[in-house]
């Protein structure tokens, strides 16, 4: 292999890849980064076995060819190298050759013929849809995927194809969830599947770096996205999901509409002396006002209240005031509503009554 | 900020042995040693006073006792019996002060320095928590009291069995005329230096040069006794109440490859653990795992877990999973468990899931334990066959 490539267009697709390589794998040369030139083009690719990613590039081919090169260590040395200058690659003897401006590297390289394929599964629905609207859906959901590896279903991102025609995206911990729907406009096949952790925080990336539109492909055990020049493709979490339209609360009868900014800043000191580990506020909501409390094991207690627009039943609910501040943080506009029912029922949380997004949580019991 | 404070040290005498002979009236008197079978190199547990007057004295190997004492009654432990009357005896203690440490089944600091003017002063405290345990237990207690830690550990120390002695506020009188190794802490190997040194009263320690102590022990652990000779202790009583943490481990009589050996002890530690977390109203957010290894390696492992708990199976799914992750099947010597994370009681309910049984199965073995003792009802997963124990 021989190219000479812009070293911003290839730094691009270099640290797209980079960070799909995961630091410790088993197998050495998952390290690596393959590149492949042919034509008018190299290709990037990387892979950890569940997540694949190529990114393509112009270049200016001299010699077609391929080679594997550790993911690190190139990201590195072509983020040091001169912006507007470009790099010359020239494969020689199990070693890559890297020359741009004065700078001269030689870096190890391994067989590219032993580096797993990122392969593409045929069939699947796919949809179009704007990159920065995709980006936006997981930025609302994500926060509430488990990190508990017991409840594996729960570690990542549900997306799915409903028989309205919309895009689903659902995440939750088994004590909140976030729900963001987006109409496709078009009628699609339904189909469910639940998207891994890492590959949901790659889709965003990429679908944030692309300005225009993007291709997301739902397979059976296969998501796809194509973005720009990059092709992402991820193994599904292979269980179910559980029925999440059951625990939206649909006829929650109380409704308080707050100041999203006062709530959060008033969760925030009040936290201070809530338990550090639980997070436990109580909200006692009242007519004209709610007041929002917290104690601790050595006694310390907190309280402030705010005022609301409600003109229900005094209610106490419980809450890791985490999960609220992690709803309003992902919400726009200046208005948070509160739709409850007791203290005990899931709280449904929104901005306006056709908010695209929906959060859900479960009250503590304190 | 040194108010004077007023420490309480119980012993129960020859506990293990003590609890023998009353449940068995008819060893009364007999020397009675509590341990392991000699075949299996075990130690001596306990030995009543009548088995120590052979030189028998606990964590001796079985067989050394038995040379010295042939016609022992040797009893095989029954830790639930003893648990069982520890926790009344720890009744006891809870109706003069909250402030009770536990060290063990049969050892425990009580601060009741809050308590003197409900009772009429300390000594009426020690005198009446050894009528009550006497009368519930049927066993006798060491009482010392002091102004610390220290003081109140030597002085009931002084007159054992059925001892009661008040250390005085000067404690330097007191300890100057005790020979080095009723000190906490100085063993047989610190006290031949010691000896050495010539030093064998607490005085000759207290007022040996700093320099001479330090060459032969070393700087920390010559400050360390020096303190100890002034009677200096500030270490506080803390119960499990203000606890960062509550564990539980224990150690193998034999080092044990079985899974299943080491899973059914992790549960009935995790058992134990969920009992305590639940007696003090808390819950927990963090657990972690220790194994001790043959060698005596000694690992860790924690995790965090999803949401508060105080149930019993929520605590041992996540104490199997560590088990399972960080188990390399060497051998082990010891394995625990504890909580951490602590908080107030609350809960952080499911979305999904209807509610679970799981809190009145808890609650009811809980009321078990406390009316009938630990071991009397558990999982059927932390039972062991007898010889695996």
């Amino acid at each position: 292999m021989h190219i000479t490539v812009s070293r911003n267009n290839i730094l691009g697709a270099v640290q797209r890849c980079q960070n799909v390589v995961e630091r410790r794998h088993t197998v050495p040369i998952l390290s690596n980064i393959l590149l492949r030139a042919s034509d008018d083009d190299l290709t990037a690719s990387a892979t950890d076995l569940e997540v694949g990613i190529r990114a393509r590039v112009d270049a200016s081919v001299q010699e077609a060819g391929g080679t594997t090169v550790a993911a690190r260590k190139l990201f590195d040395v072509l983020k040091e190298l001169d912006a507007d200058a470009d790099v010359e690659l020239k494969t020689e003897d199990g070693f890559l050759r890297i020359a741009s401006g004065r700078s001269r590297f030689k870096l190890a390289t391994m067989a590219p013929d032993d580096f797993p394929d990122v392969q593409e599964e045929s069939g699947g629905v796919a949809v179009r849809l704007d990159g920065a609207d995709l980006a936006a859906m997981i930025a609302s959901t994500s926060f509430a995927m488990s990190t508990d590896e017991t409840r594996k279903y729960l570690t990542g991102t549900l997306f799915e194809l409903d028989g309205d025609g919309r895009l689903n995206l659902v995440a939750t911990d088994g004590h909140r969830l976030a729900l963001m729907r987006r109409n496709l406009g078009q009628p699609v096949e339904t189909c469910q599947s639940i998207v891994p952790r890492k590959a949901v925080v790659e889709i965003r990336k990429l679908c944030e770096d692309e300005p225009g539109q993007v291709e997301l492909r739902i397979g059976e055990r296969q998501i796809g996205l194509n973005a720009g020049g990059c092709t992402l493709v991820s193994k599904l979490i292979d269980a179910r999901f559980p029925n999440y339209a059951d625990v939206i609360p649909v006829n929650n009868p109380e409704l308080a509409t707050a100041s999203r900014a006062e709530l959060d800043q008033i969760l925030r000191r009040i936290m201070i002396v809530a338990n550090e580990f639980t997070h436990d506020v109580r909200l006692l909501l009242r007519p004209g006002e709610m007041v929002v409390s917290a104690h601790n094991t050595d006694q310390e207690q907190a309280e402030e209240s705010l005022e609301l627009d409600y003109a229900g039943p005094e209610t106490e609910i419980g809450f890791n005031a985490r999960y609220i501040r992690d709803v309003l943080g992902v919400m726009k506009g200046d208005a948070v509503r509160i739709h409850f029912r007791d203290g005990l029922s899931p709280v449904l949380l929104d901005e306006s009554e056709d908010a695209a997004a929906q959060f859900v949580i479960m009250p503590m019991r304190i | 900020m040194t108010s004077r404070r007023v420490i309480l040290h119980v012993d129960m005498d020859a506990f293990f042995a003590s609890v023998e002979e009353r449940d068995r009236p008819e060893l009364a008197g007999r020397p009675v040693i509590v341990g392991g079978r000699a075949e299996a190199r075990g130690v001596v547990a306990a030995a009543s006073y009548a088995a120590r007057r052979f030189g028998v004295h606990s964590a001796m190997p079985m067989r050394t006792a038995l040379r010295l004492c042939p016609e022992a009654v040797v009893m095989p432990p029954r830790l639930p019996r003893y648990r069982e009357v520890s926790a009344r005896i720890r009744a006891v203690f809870s109706r003069y002060t909250p402030l009770v440490e536990p060290l063990s089944l049969d050892e425990a600091y009580l601060d009741i320095t809050e308590s003197l003017g409900l009772f009429g002063g300390a000594e009426a405290i020690g005198r009446r928590i050894k009528a009550d345990i006497r009368a519930e237990t049927g066993l006798t207690a060491s009482v010392g009291i002091g102004p610390n830690k220290l003081a109140a550990k030597i002085a009931s120390d002084l007159d054992k069995p059925d001892g009661f002695v008040v250390a005085p506020d000067d404690l330097t009188a007191f300890l100057d005329a005790l020979p080095v190794s009723r000190l906490p802490g100085v063993g047989r190997a610190a006290q031949a230096k010691l000896d050495r040194l010539g030093i064998r009263r607490v005085r000759e320690l207290r007022l040996a040069p700093a320099s001479r102590l330090e060459a032969a022990f070393g700087a920390r652990a010559a400050t360390r006794l020096a303190a100890l000779a002034r009677g200096e202790d500030n270490r506080p009583v803390t119960s499990d109440r203000e606890a960062k943490s509550i564990s539980h481990e224990r150690t193998f009589a034999k080092d044990v490859e079985d899974a299943g050996i080491l899973r059914a002890s992790l549960l009935a530690a995790v058992e134990e653990v969920g009992f305590r977390l639940r007696r003090l109203g808390r819950t927990a957010s963090g657990v972690e795992l220790k194994l001790r290894y043959d060698d005596f390696r000694t690992i860790t492992r924690h995790r965090k877990l999803a949401a508060p708990t105080d149930a019993t199976d929520a605590l041992w799914g996540a104490a199997r999973q560590l088990l399972d992750a960080s188990w390399s099947g060497r051998p082990v010597r010891l394995i625990g468990m504890g909580v951490d994370r602590l908080g107030e009681r609350v809960s952080q309910p499911e979305l999904f899931a209807a509610p679970s049984p799981r809190p009145r199965v808890d609650a009811a073995a809980d009321a078990v334990r406390e009316r009938f003792g630990a071991g009397v009802l558990r999982r059927a997963a932390a039972l062991q066959k007898r010889d695996q124990r």
